[in-house]
């Protein structure tokens, strides 16, 4: 045996630093390579940060119930890399893995990006031929274009090298699909199954492990967890987050069962980013799903269904067919081309920018920004909104809930900022009125402000109504923005509190049309007034009663086919998924909540206007609030040219 | 379209609108300007903390822009015209293509006459941009302010050459700088002034100023010899954030303590460069990853802005710093 833990050298869980593994079940290594990556970088620094994580060593798992130290594992350190070059450090990647293997331990790996996870199964490959793959994750990472070997590419180059078994392997979490049809479909007629986001979380845990199971039978299998499977709720310090995924509990579950019943001869976690993680929470997720998948390991032995790797090379002749496909790849990656669309300035959903009236003509929506907070009663800053969310991509080409690619035949444009007047609440209202009007008599697109607090939309509906009269409206809230708030002559002023009160008052709205959904706050003079004019209302308590089916069944009653707005306030959604707020609210909604809404509530209505406001940057952590604000923008664009290219062609 | 910064709406703040550097019109174009600005947004050869691919976007958001100089008296956009040309199309996963865009891009700029400012992004990229200059226009000086001297303090070995402490040495190598007139200014970093990457300027004939040497002498008596040493070449100003103390540039990837000012550094390019045949600049490593309040941003972009300045004052004849004299 090797030594014991020493204090002041921190090795995962105290374990014995690289101890004989012939003594062992299970090595830990981490590969903090981060040269592969596309978005934010900064996974190189994971390995020793999820190492600091509740270091006291390995206990029992009340979980799986077993005492986690039935199985022997050792800390091998991390391995030196090249960092900024992407083969030469796959090589030493797949080096080392092989080192393991030979011993027949199982490696459980701290990455890194994405990218690890191919020299990793190049290794697995020459031990227990093609393997099953079991890959949480946002994105398939089988891209088609691009460069061949970076953090969003691994498995298109393992399905293509034969070393992953696609009719044994699922990619569970899904939720990004970066380009059209092609790159969805890729493996599957392969026979690679996919459990999107949406599906997962409709199914629920059971449902999933029975599916995995199904999938992968008794193969060998490779588990692979991309932290960014998480909904950045629960764990934001990653490069590529998005919105609408799992939380710990889930995955950690499905990890459990599966783990232990399957046959998983390797472990890992990549993409965790520690230095843009917030409060060490994503440091914490990472750990809680290692401790499971050594967990595991541990409870297979118990059980007796723990099976050593036999340390036989079965394909000594793979690395050198390794270096010829590499050296192919790379002659077409010279051509590789980067994406020219990214290397303008930033726009809502990376759109091209289109100032000019007389363009907008034929477009199908025009997206502006109203940077404006001064009508807000609590926090400030949703003035910086605008600017934020247009450092933020999300709109899927192909939709992987409606199965169409969104961005045919749908043509959106950023129209860029409103002119705004800060030292006057009236002339701001007035001068977006006044700036819509325009937009709206050049073009029949819907358009969809981004705000800005919410007294901004009251501007907008004064607009709206002058081209298309009273209108049905649905409110996402959880405030009911109706408050009376009367002048000396009685009259109710605007604030971002108000809009609503005013516009029904002057005329801008039809009550008996309009549907506000998740209230949580408010008094009962604001409900009086919802009744008085016939609203409907499906406050926060009804709405968690009878589910999200049943709330998009009203939202579509009491709309109709009227001409419709719909205004999405982020505090909709509860402030654990979008602190950065003024006016935040708890027992709300979650983000995949909120997609699942508008994704069943809007498609085939007959919508003119949107809007989203209220996001306030500075009080957002890990940027969470603006990926789902950014993906709230996106299912609206993706609901659109559903209507358009699906429903009503 | 002018390409001088877009009247601001009205009473709008600076936080509305597309963001650009400086407010200018976004638009590739080398007609009708004398300076474009472009990001460079790539990171790969970072050897310690990554992120500057996010700089660009950091200082195009950050709150700093002087319209009007108080030093040299003039408002550049009375002499000046430019335009935010975007970024360059960089692909961080493979640094042979990013290479090969950066050079190509700096030649047709520079070929065009037009001045190049370039902002990173890590300090790899001087190397492309030296590359393309001699492409275009040959062999340059460069006024390099850094806390690092970035002429390879290790061996590096033969399947990963390059990283952001290796642009200078690869740029000698290559013969891309006119050494002899060349000047680096504030190193202090990592393996301290004696070391081998030190004595690979000086071997190559650069004059290297360490901040030991630049605190004691202070900023005129080191612009004076600065000058002498630049001559009438011209000058390549390549401006590494961490030249700054980390109490005002903490956003960088590799932060050196014992730096200088924010106003040390822009009193040290103006007194370096009126006058001088400068032909395009960088401003690299700003990190808005650690840089948590938009300090470094905000430095980066005024010593930018300053550049710009300076350009304006050669576009109005003003060769002098009043006060010193020149």
């Amino acid at each position: 045996m090797a030594k014991e833990y020493e204090p002041g050298f921190n090795t995962y869980k105290s374990l014995p630093y690289k101890a004989d593994l012939k003594d062992c079940d299970y090595v830990v290594c981490g590969i903090g390579f981060d040269s592969a990556t596309s978005g934010k970088p900064g996974t190189r620094f994971a390995p020793d940060a999820i190492r600091t994580c509740y270091w006291k060593g390995m206990g029992y798992n009340q979980n799986l119930k077993v005492e986690t130290s039935v199985a022997q594992g050792t800390d091998y350190g991390n391995m030196t890399l090249k960092h900024g070059y992407i083969l030469p450090s796959f090589h030493i990647i797949t080096d080392e893995m092989r080192k393991f293997l030979e011993a027949g331990v199982i490696p459980v790996i701290i990455g890194g990006d994405h990218s690890i996870t191919l020299p990793e199964l190049r290794a697995m490959y020459e031990f227990y031929g093609p393997m099953a793959l079991i890959h949480f994750d946002t994105h398939r990472d089988v891209r088609c274009t691009g460069t061949k070997y970076d953090h969003g590419n691994p498995f298109s180059r393992a399905l293509e090298e034969g070393i992953i078994s696609p009719e044994h392997s699922v990619q569970i979490g899904i939720r990004y699909s970066i380009h059209d049809v092609e790159y969805w479909n890729f493996g599957q007629k392969e026979g690679m199954k996919i459990i999107p986001a949406s599906r997962m979380l409709d199914i629920g845990p059971d449902e999933v492990i029975k599916e995995i199971k199904e999938q992968v039978g008794d193969m060998p299998a490779f588990l692979t967890f991309d932290i960014d499977c998480l909904d950045p709720a629960a764990a934001p310090g990653t490069g590529t987050p998005r919105a609408g995924g799992p939380d710990t509990y889930f995955c950690r579950k499905v990890i459990r069962e599966i783990g232990t019943a399957l046959d998983i001869k390797g472990f890992d976690v990549v993409e965790v980013a520690p230095d843009i993680d917030i409060g060490g929470l994503t440091l914490q997720a990472a750990d809680g799903l290692l401790v499971d998948m050594i967990g595991t390991i541990a409870k297979r032995k118990e059980l007796g269904t723990l099976v050593r790797g036999s340390g036989k090379n079965l394909h000594p002749d793979n690395p050198k067919r390794t270096l010829e496909i590499e050296e192919e790849n790379m002659k077409s990656d010279e051509n590789s081309k980067g994406r020219p669309e990214a290397t303008g300035i930033r726009t809502f959903c990376g759109l091209k920018a289109e100032t000019d009236l007389e363009n907008l003509k034929d477009l199908d929506a025009v997206l502006f920004g109203m940077p404006y907070d001064c009508a807000t009663s609590n926090r400030p800053g949703t003035r910086f909104a605008p600017r934020a969310l247009r450092k933020f991509w999300g709109f899927n080409p192909y939709s992987i809930e409606f199965g169409f690619n969104a961005h045919e035949n749908f043509e959106a444009r950023d129209f860029g900022d409103f002119n705004i007047y800060y030292n006057s609440i009236n002339e701001t209202m007035h001068s977006v009125t006044k700036q819509l009007d325009k937009i709206l008599a050049s073009t029949d697109a819907v358009t969809i402000g981004v705000g800005g607090d919410h007294a901004l939309t009251f501007a907008e509906l004064r607009s709206m109504e002058k081209k298309y009269g009273k209108m049905a409206f649905i409110h996402f809230d959880s405030h009911t923005d109706t408050w009376d708030a009367p002048d000396e002559n009685g009259n109710c002023m605007i604030n971002h509190g108000t809009p609503f009160r005013v516009a029904i008052n002057q005329g801008s709205l039809d009550a008996t049309h309009g549907i506000q959904v998740g209230l949580r706050s408010g008094g009962e003079h604001d409900h009086d007034f919802a009744r008085e004019h016939g609203m409907t209302i499906v406050n926060a308590q009804t709405m968690h009663k009878i589910g999200i089916e049943e709330t998009a069944k009203r939202i579509r009653e009491t709309v109709g086919d009227k001409p419709c707005f719909v205004t999405f306030d982020i505090d909709f959604i509860d402030p654990a998924y979008a602190p950065g707020t003024g006016t935040p609210v708890i027992g709300g909604f979650t983000s995949s909540e909120a997609l699942k809404l508008i994704r069943l509530a809007l498609p085939g209505l007959n919508i003119k206007g949107m809007d989203l406001v209220e996001v306030a940057p500075q009080y957002d952590t890990g940027e969470i609030t603006q990926y789902a604000a950014v993906q709230i923008i996106s299912e609206f664009l993706t609901c659109l040219s559903y209507t358009k290219n699906v429903l009503h062609k | 379209m002018e390409h001088r910064p877009l009247p601001r709406t009205k009473r709008a703040p600076s936080c509305t609108g597309f963001s650009t550097f400086f407010n200018l019109p976004y638009e590739k174009t080398l007609e009708d300007v004398d300076f474009v600005i472009t990001g460079i947004p790539f990171d790969t050869h970072v050897t310690f903390r990554p992120g500057t691919r996010l700089g660009p976007d950091s200082i195009r958001d950050a709150y700093a822009f002087q319209m009007y100089s108080d030093a040299f008296g003039i408002t550049l956009f009375d002499h000046i015209k430019g335009v935010d040309y975007g970024d360059l199309n960089v692909i961080n996963v493979n640094p042979n293509a990013t290479h090969e865009c950066i050079k190509k891009e700096v030649a047709k700029i520079v070929s065009a006459c037009v001045i190049p400012i370039c902002v990173g992004g890590d300090h790899s990229i001087a190397y492309p941009e030296l590359c393309g200059y001699k492409e275009s226009i040959g062999k340059v000086a460069i006024l390099h302010f850094d806390s690092h001297s970035d002429t390879g303090y290790h061996e590096m070995p033969s399947d990963a050459p390059h990283d952001h402490g290796t642009p200078f040495k690869d740029a000698i190598e290559d013969d891309c700088i006119l050494t002899e007139n060349s000047v680096q200014i504030g190193m202090r970093g990592l393996t301290g002034p004696m070391s081998k990457d030190y004595k690979y300027a000086t071997d190559h004939g650069m004059t290297v100023i360490p901040a030991s040497e630049l605190h004691e002498i202070g900023i005129k008596k080191a612009a004076e010899r600065i000058r002498k040493v630049l001559g009438d070449a011209p000058i390549f100003v390549t401006f590494d954030i961490d030249f700054l103390d980390p109490i005002y540039a903490p956003g960088t990837g590799t932060p050196e303590g014992g730096g200088f000012s924010t106003w040390d550094a822009i009193e040290l390019l103006r007194y370096c460069l009126i006058g001088k045949n400068f032909i395009g600049m960088d401003l690299v490593e700003v990190n808005p990853i650690y840089d948590k309040t938009e300090k470094t941003a905000q430095a980066g972009k005024r010593i930018i802005n300053e550049f710009l300045t300076l350009l304006a004052c050669r576009k109005a004849g003003i060769t002098s710093y009043e006060e010193f004299g020149y």
